[in-house]
C-alpha cells in the first residue's frame, strides 16, 4: 500500500440547503492516479476544489502530504497550495496575460529566480505539455485544447507533488481529450505525481487510472482498480459505465 | 423585510472584512509596484477626458445660471467667487466622483467579476496568490492617488469654464475674473474638496471590488453586479458627501 498523499476523511459539504457531499472518504497514495467519476452536479469538482482549501468542509478532514488543511487560513495553505498543482476546467488562465507570464507567474510569486532560469523553466514546461511558439500569446488566441495545455504548464511549473485535474477532457474532440489523457499519463510516469482526475468521461477515465472511486449520493460508493470498476455489480456504476457518462 | 435587513448587514460586513484585507495587505512586504503603475494608468489616464468634460459644461452652465440669476441684483461681479468656491468645495469633488464610479467602478467590477465566474481568482487562490493584494490593493491604492488628481485638474477646467462664460457672456475681463476666483478660495476650501474625493476614492474601488469578486452566475451575473457597483458607489459619494461636508467645516 502507497503511503496516502491525499485523504478525505468523512467530507460534508452543503450549499444552502443543498447537500452536496455527504461523508466522503477516499485515500490517494503517493504517485497513484486516481479518477473520481460521476454525474454533472454529484460533486466531484466541490470534492476537488477542498484539497487545495478553495472550499471548506461543513465537517470532515482533509490531509494532504500529512498535514490537516480543513478549515486553515489563506496564509496557512501557502504551502499546501505549492505541493498541489490544479487545472481548472476551462483553463482559468489569467486573460490579461500572455501563456508566457501566466505560466511564470507562480515562478515569479514563490521563488526569488533570476528572468533568465524563469524563463528556461517555462520553456522547459511549455515543451512537458507538447506547446510550442505560443508563450507570446494571450489565452484568447488559443484553442480550447491549447488553452488547457497552457493551464496544465502553468499548475505543474512548480513542480508539484500532486495535481489535480478537473474535467480535463471536457470540451475538447477525441483526438484532442487522448492528447490530454496521454499528457496526464506521461506527467504521471515522468514526474511521478500523485493525480486526481475529475470526469464523468469514461474513455478518458480508463485510459488514466490507477485506480476509480466512484461518487454518487454525496458519497463514495465504489473505490477500486479499473478492472474492478468493468466487473462490479454496483447498479449505478454498471449504468454509468454501459451509459458511457450522463452529464 | 427581514432578510433584506440581514442581507445588507451581510454586504457591509463583507465590505468591512475587505476593507481590512486591504489595509494589512498593503504594508505587507514585497511591493506590487508594476500593478500599482497599470492601474495608475488605467484608472488615471483614460478617465481624464471625461472627468474634464464634465467639469468643463458644470463650470460654463454655473456661470450662466449665476450671473443670470445675480443680475437682478447686480450681483454679476461675483461670479468668479461662486463658480470657485461651488466647484472646490462640491461640484468637482462630488461630479469627479460621480463620473469615476461610472466609468472606472464599474470597469473594476466587470473585469473581477469576469475573472470570479470563469475561475480566474480560484486559480489565483490555488496558485498559492492572494487576490486581495493582487487585485483589490492596486485598485484602492491607485484610485486613491489618482481620483484627487482627477479632481484637482476638473476644478481647474471647470473654472476655467467658468471664466470663458464670464468674458463672453457677462463681459468680464480675465484678470477680473481670476482676481474674484483667489479671493474667494481659501487653503481648507482645496483641502476639503481634495479630502473628500480620497473618502469617495475608498468608497467607490473598495465596492467595486468587492461586486467583482463575488460575482457569480456567468455573464449575468457580472452584469448584475457591473449595475450594482454604478448605483452603490454613486449612493455612497452622495450620502457620504453630507457627512463630510459637516465633518470638514468642523475643522
Amino acid at each position: 500500500m502507497r503511503r496516502p498523499f491525499i485523504r478525505y476523511v468523512d467530507v460534508h459539504k452543503a450549499f444552502g440547503p443543498k447537500p452536496v457531499l455527504r461523508g466522503v472518504h477516499l485515500e490517494v497514495g503517493e504517485g497513484e492516479t486516481v479518477v473520481v467519476l460521476g454525474g454533472s452536479g454529484s460533486g466531484k469538482s466541490v470534492l476537488l476544489r477542498h484539497t487545495v482549501g478553495l472550499h471548506v468542509p461543513d465537517r470532515g478532514e482533509i490531509w494532504v502530504d500529512g498535514v490537516e488543511i480543513s478549515g486553515l487560513e489563506e496564509e496557512a495553505l501557502v504551502e499546501t497550495r505549492k505541493k498541489v498543482g490544479m487545472l481548472f476546467q476551462a483553463g482559468a488562465l489569467f486573460d490579461s496575460m500572455t501563456v508566457y507570464e501566466n505560466v511564470a507567474f507562480p515562478l515569479r510569486e514563490h521563488t526569488d529566480w533570476e528572468e533568465a532560469r524563469i524563463a528556461e523553466r517555462v520553456r522547459e514546461v511549455l515543451r512537458l505539455v507538447e506547446l510550442a511558439d505560443v508563450e507570446d500569446l494571450l489565452p484568447a488566441d488559443l484553442s480550447g485544447g491549447m488553452r488547457k495545455r497552457a493551464a496544465l504548464a502553468r499548475a505543474i511549473a512548480l513542480a508539484p507533488r500532486a495535481i489535480l485535474y478537473d474535467e480535463p477532457t471536457t470540451g475538447l474532440d477525441p483526438i484532442l481529450a487522448n492528447h490530454i489523457n496521454r499528457m496526464i499519463r506521461n506527467l504521471q510516469q515522468r514526474l511521478g505525481v500523485t493525480s486526481i482526475v475529475v470526469t464523468h468521461d469514461i474513455h478518458s477515465a480508463f485510459a488514466v487510472a490507477d485506480r476509480i472511486a466512484f461518487l454518487c449520493d454525496g458519497r463514495i460508493c465504489f473505490d477500486g482498480t479499473v478492472e474492478e470498476a468493468r466487473r462490479a455489480p454496483d447498479p449505478l456504476l454498471r449504468n454509468f459505465l454501459e451509459g458511457g457518462g450522463y452529464g | 423585510m427581514g432578510g433584506a435587513v440581514s442581507e445588507i448587514f451581510a454586504y457591509l460586513g463583507g465590505l468591512v472584512r475587505l476593507s481590512w484585507a486591504v489595509l494589512r495587505c498593503t504594508f505587507q512586504r514585497r511591493f506590487e509596484v508594476e500593478l500599482w503603475m497599470d492601474q495608475l494608468f488605467q484608472l488615471g489616464v483614460r478617465s481624464l477626458t471625461i472627468t474634464n468634460l464634465t467639469l468643463l459644461f458644470t463650470g460654463m452652465v454655473l456661470a450662466v445660471q449665476t450671473a443670470y440669476s445675480l443680475r437682478a441684483y447686480g450681483g454679476q461681479t461675483f461670479v468668479g467667487d461662486i463658480v470657485a468656491l461651488s466647484i472646490v468645495r462640491e461640484l468637482g469633488p462630488v461630479l469627479a466622483a460621480l463620473v469615476v464610479a461610472g466609468r472606472v467602478g464599474a470597469g473594476i467590477t466587470a473585469e473581477l467579476g469576469t475573472m470570479a465566474v470563469t475561475e480566474q481568482v480560484d486559480a489565483l487562490r490555488a496558485l498559492a496568490a492572494n487576490p486581495v493584494k493582487k487585485l483589490v490593493v492596486p485598485r484602492v491604492g491607485a484610485l486613491v492617488i489618482i481620483l484627487p488628481l482627477l479632481t484637482v485638474l476638473a476644478m481647474t477646467v471647470g473654472i476655467f469654464g467658468g471664466m470663458v462664460m464670464a468674458m463672453f457672456e457677462v463681459g468680464q475681463s480675465r484678470a477680473f475674473y481670476i482676481a474674484h476666483v483667489r479671493d474667494a478660495l481659501e487653503v481648507q476650501d482645496i483641502g476639503s474638496g481634495l479630502g473628500k474625493s480620497v473618502f469617495f476614492a475608498v468608497f467607490i474601488a473598495l465596492i467595486a471590488c468587492y461586486n467583482g469578486l463575488r460575482a457569480t452566475g456567468g455573464a449575468d451575473g457580472v452584469g448584475k453586479a457591473t449595475t450594482n457597483t454604478v448605483v452603490l458607489g454613486s449612493v455612497s459619494v452622495i450620502v457620504s458627501d453630507f457627512f463630510l461636508t459637516k465633518a470638514f467645516l468642523l475643522f
